[in-house]
């Protein structure tokens, strides 16, 4: 019986501040890090730290049992430990929360004229890209297979992380990296994998990634790092995405999927869906079939409707199986229908409408953008013979420059995280939200409790609950262990290497009787920690 | 959840095995619903590109005037570059 897959989300940022000359990401990161100290909930650093807490940190985990840092040049978040899909997606959704908070204390900070932004998205549209990470918890059994028997990933699982896109894609104007041009793609990472397998994540991004880091007892489990998925602004994109994941995911472990759906270039399989927006486009097979990705996903969700019933699902996974289904349906002829829920859909179905005002078609965008690209690095003249050597008219380059640009701004304002209280402070996703076009999951309630208070049944529990209540007395914290200096002067280790076993343990501690850390650490010293050895 | 999440719960539940179109055929208030909530759909999408191609900025607010309001979407998008992250 395949164990709970637990999940969480790290996501990267995009971040600029506006007024600036040249805008220093790596400075406006810590700003952002810095931000947090103003907000008033409790922190605890993540890294050894002897200095003065008023000086910046680079990574802090928070009481909400989430981890917010600095990565390369992004202000990175990452979710606690989450066993619920509606957690995950309401803590994924906290943390856009906590740092638009940290935006609006940065920019009460800034001089006259500058203003720090953040996106939710995944490429700059100049060819860098970011990440928006998956991690779910394995056996260690089953990591092994996928790690170690490459035919048994590549048969079962990447021709679903592969085809996934065209329900959980961000949308994206234009293409990057050298790949073919193109208007809008489904997909922002799609452009950005180059290698089927590989340890690394900043270049040559493999689609299936090997990092080993399991942050938790090793023996009996692993954590899948999946780095080709993007930054999700819709609550529903979100909760497909690792709805069906984890379906999947449970049907190897328990060897219940067995069909061989091998694809002969899965790299370049990934790029064709991305592009394929009639949804009609065969994938060739290493067996020679050829099959559309909605096809390939319909064998996925027919073979996971079937081991439901054969495990007798529970609710949560009969619920994602009947909206994937649905979405399945609906995606050939009525995408329409989904432009309230499916990121790429939304921002589709926006852009369409922008460029039916202009009188323009899709068709035009594609073929004009490597011209408008090539304009940007090379002169005007080389781009006109170009243009003239494709049969456009030149005539039409200013208008369709214009257009260009004017789709890739609404691009990324639509992950402009703002959610002030007028319209005129939000992004444009959250523009559309407020007007009642976009399908929500959660209530507001539900997201506002999740930026303080840990998901009640993980061990993101306990670590949330220390840190709010004993952040004064914890040296460090990483994701399976606090260090706790007791007043006697002793360090102790709060092990948290099982992540789902201090369930049962963390709801029996009565936090009023432990209103001490020696109290605190005196009870755990008989549940669950060892000797430091720092 | 939301309301509508909960309702829509429940509808899952209800359907078992009976494919959406049945359900939607049979259920008036859901039709009717779905109806409103393209149109509703239709008008925020209409509402925010009028805005886009009429105004300067759809997004600089009030207090923001001073820096994105004078920028065209060329500007904007040629500033917002990153690092390569992950």
């Amino acid at each position: 019986m395949a164990i709970p897959k637990l999940a969480g989300i790290e996501t990267e940022y995009g971040i600029l501040i506006f007024g600036e000359e040249e805008s220093n990401p790596f400075y406006a990161s810590r700003l952002m890090l810095e931000a947090y100290r103003h907000i008033g909930e409790p922190f605890v650093p993540c890294e050894n730290y002897h200095g003065d807490m008023n000086d910046v940190m680079s990574s802090l985990m928070l009481s909400n049992g989430a981890r917010y840092y600095i990565d390369h040049a992004h202000p990175e978040y990452s979710t606690p430990e989450c066993r619920s899909i509606y957690d995950l997606v309401a803590a994924d959704k906290a943390g856009e929360r906590l740092l638009y908070a940290c935006q609006c204390q940065v920019n009460k900070s800034l001089p006259e004229g500058q203003e720090i932004r953040l996106y939710k998205n995944n490429s700059d549209q100049k060819g860098n890209s970011y990440g928006c990470h998956e991690n779910y918890l394995l056996s260690t059994a089953l990591f092994e297979q996928l790690n170690h028997q490459t035919p048994l990933m590549l048969r079962y699982f990447i021709p679903f992380l592969v085809t996934r896109t065209v329900f959980c894609g961000a949308g994206k104007v234009g293409s990057e990296n050298g790949t073919m041009p193109v208007g809008f793609q489904l997909s922002q990472r799609a452009d950005f994998f180059e290698t089927l397998i590989g340890l690394q994540t900043t270049h040559h991004r493999p689609l299936f990634n090997t990092r080993d880091e399991p942050h938790a007892n090793k023996t009996q489990f692993r954590r899948l790092h999946v780095i080709p998925g993007d930054a999700n602004m819709a609550e529903f994109s979100t909760y497909l995405k690792i709805g069906t994941t984890r379906l999947v995911l449970d049907m190897l472990e328990d060897g219940f999927f067995q069909d061989d759906l091998t694809l002969a270039e899965p790299l370049a399989a990934f790029k064709i869906v991305s592009r394929d927006l009639n949804f009609n486009t065969p994938l060739t097979l290493a067996d020679g079939r050829r099959l559309t990705a909605l096809e390939i996903q319909h064998i996925y969700s027919r073979r996971a409707e079937q081991y439901l019933e054969q495990i007798n699902g529970n609710d949560e996974q009969m619920e994602v199986l009947d909206e994937w289904q649905d979405v399945l349906e609906q995606l050939p002829e009525q995408w329409n229908v989904l432009s309230n829920r499916l990121d790429w859909a939304v921002k589709k179905r926006l852009l369409d409408k922008y460029l039916h005002t202009q009188n323009i078609t899709w068709q035009q965008v594609t073929a004009w953008q490597p011209i408008v690209e090539a304009t940007l690095s090379t002169s005007e003249i080389l781009a006109r013979q170009t243009a003239e050597a494709r049969g456009l008219f030149w005539s039409d380059y200013h208008k369709q420059r214009e257009i260009y640009f004017g789709l890739r701004r609404l691009d990324l304002e639509y992950h402009d995280i703002r959610q002030g209280y007028h319209e005129e402070s939000m992004g444009l996703f959250y523009q559309l939200q407020r007007r009642g076009a976009i399908e929500c999951l959660l209530t507001d309630e539900e997201i506002q409790e999740k930026m303080t208070i840990p998901p009640i049944d993980t061990r993101a529990w306990l670590r949330g609950q220390c840190v709010t209540h004993f952040a004064n007395n914890i040296l460090r914290a990483d994701w399976e262990q606090l260090y706790f200096r007791a007043p006697s002067g002793m360090n102790h280790v709060l092990d948290l290497t099982e992540p789902m076993g201090i369930e049962n343990q963390s709801i029996k501690i009565d936090w009023q009787t432990l209103d001490n850390p020696e109290k605190l650490i005196k009870y755990c010293q008989k549940e669950f920690t060892r000797e430091s050895d720092e | 959840m939301t309301e509508q999440r909960r309702i829509k719960r429940e509808r899952h539940k209800r359907r078992s095995k009976e494919s959406e179109a049945t359900i939607l055929s049979n259920d008036s208030t859901l039709v009717a619903e779905t109806k409103q909530s393209i149109d509703r759909m239709d008008e925020a999408f209409d509402d925010i590109i009028a805005q886009r191609t009429t105004a300067t900025s759809v997004i600089a607010g009030e207090q923001e005037r001073h820096s994105l309001i004078k920028m065209s979407d060329e500007e904007l998008v040629k500033k917002f570059r990153q690092k390569g992250g992950e």
